[in-house]
């Protein structure tokens, strides 16, 4: 747990006005954060302050380590910079977040609502303050069923966050909705992240009523949900079952045990590293880790909201034993 | 070396760029090359090579190393490794060298 002060302190010398846990931090906010879990209970977890920047910060002119170009539906274009003391993404039509691992502070833009600032938070910002204790950023999302998870990955616009939704609309805790926190020490486990869902308006209208939701924010291309109630719970680590990766595909749905070298291919691009050879492998043995040790399985399905009550099905009694 | 004939003097290292990781027993393991972040599966036979280069050794070494150790092998044992060598050093996860003509010897 980081004890150090920030100089600039706000966090510690302000009112905190939100405290929980995401992604395995014990944080405390002088925003206000509506996606938090339930505090880890006393221990020794990461610790994670948020403050918003009293003023705009300018973009680095120097090139980025990273940069995510808009696609199709998926209008994000924002930039990584390496700085002195971290890390600063800037975010295009949100601004800049600054990233100080050292100090356990994430620094949001002025201006803007805080529900936004939220949602962009859990992204990379937090992976950035994660990946610095050797855990796995995955791109996936995951659901618990019993008292183990199951990680859902694929690409965007796989159905990955449609099937989680649907999972939390059957009645399963949802841990994450579009990246997960993944120890891979001996028994791996993922770190229950925001509890939101982010929907497409489509999706969102296809899917019907999501109970314990509320809309938090939204825009041109998503509404915002935040799980809401006991059905959000806590942030302890939850131990993984299986890890299934998501395929396009017509006619019922098909669940098949895939080896761990292709489980490492499949699990490789769809984890988040920095440019850096320690990074890389440090991201590479953690994939590999995990495609040796939990059971990977490759669906494929179609993408349609009929398909989903048999999808979760064959997954609940398939994959969880 | 590169596209030279691999010979029984040819020195094998591990290449600097390369990440190993073994996976669960028979599921063989996983190389990355760091630079290129090019990942490369390689199975069980595959794992045992890359275990015994974990110092450099000449091709004969490793060869007359494999043969004492291995049960059961296809004929064509000698040639697969072969092949996988020349294929590790084609995607820069091996280094060809030529051993130092003044090896002791009996370690040819």
């Amino acid at each position: 747990v980081t004890t150090q002060e920030p100089s600039s302190g706000s966090v510690l010398t302000s009112q905190v006005r939100a405290a929980g846990s995401c992604h395995g931090f014990q944080v405390r906010s002088s925003l206000p954060l509506d996606l938090l879990r339930e505090p880890l209970p006393a221990g020794d977890w990461d610790e994670l302050m948020v403050e918003r920047a009293d003023h705009d910060v300018s973009e680095p002119t120097v090139a980025p380590i990273r940069e995510w170009l808009p696609a199709p539906g998926k209008p994000f274009s924002a930039r990584l910079y390496a700085t002195t003391g971290g890390f600063g993404m800037w975010i295009d039509g949100v601004g800049g977040y600054v990233i100080d691992p050292t100090r356990s502070i994430i620094s949001v833009p002025p201006d803007i609502p805080s529900a936004l600032a939220e949602s962009r938070l859990w992204g990379v910002p937090s992976v950035l303050m994660f990946l610095r204790s050797g855990h796995l950023s995955l791109h996936a999302a995951a659901v618990q069923i019993e008292d183990r998870a199951v990680l859902l990955t694929a690409p965007g616009r796989h159905g990955k966050t449609t099937l989680a939704a649907a999972f939390h609309q059957a009645g399963f805790r949802l841990l994450s909705e579009d990246l997960c926190r993944v120890n891979t020490e001996a028994e791996p486990s993922v770190f229950p992240a925001a509890a939101m869902l982010r929907l497409r308006h489509d999706v969102r209208t296809g899917l019907g009523a999501l109970p314990s939701t509320e809309v938090v924010f939204e825009d041109e291309q998503r509404v915002h949900l935040g799980v809401t109630g006991e059905r959000r719970g806590g942030g302890t680590p939850v131990p993984i079952a299986a890890v299934v990766t998501l395929h396009i595909g017509t006619g019922p749905p098909v669940l098949e045990r895939i080896d761990a070298v292709d489980a490492v291919r499949d699990l490789w691009s769809l984890s988040f590293n920095l440019p850096t050879d320690a990074d890389r492998a440090r991201c590479f043995l953690g994939v590999s880790s995990i495609a040796a040790s939990v059971p990977v399985w490759r669906l494929t399905r179609a993408l349609s909201f009929d398909a989903l009550p048999a999808v979760i099905d064959r997954i609940a009694t398939t994959c969880v034993t | 070396v590169g596209e030279q004939h691999l010979s029984g003097d040819t020195l094998i290292s591990r290449g600097d760029r390369a990440v190993y990781r073994r996976l669960a027993a028979g599921e063989g393991g996983v190389l990355l090359h760091l630079d290129t972040a090019a990942y490369h599966g390689v199975n069980e036979f595959g794992t045992v090579v890359w275990d015994r280069l974990e110092r450099p050794m000449t091709l004969q070494d490793l060869l007359d190393d494999l043969g004492r150790e291995l049960r059961d092998a296809p004929p064509t044992w000698r040639d697969d490794v072969r092949g996988f060598i020349q294929d590790l050093s084609d995607r820069d996860l091996l280094t060809l060298t030529q051993a130092p003509p003044d090896r002791p010897e009996g370690q040819s």
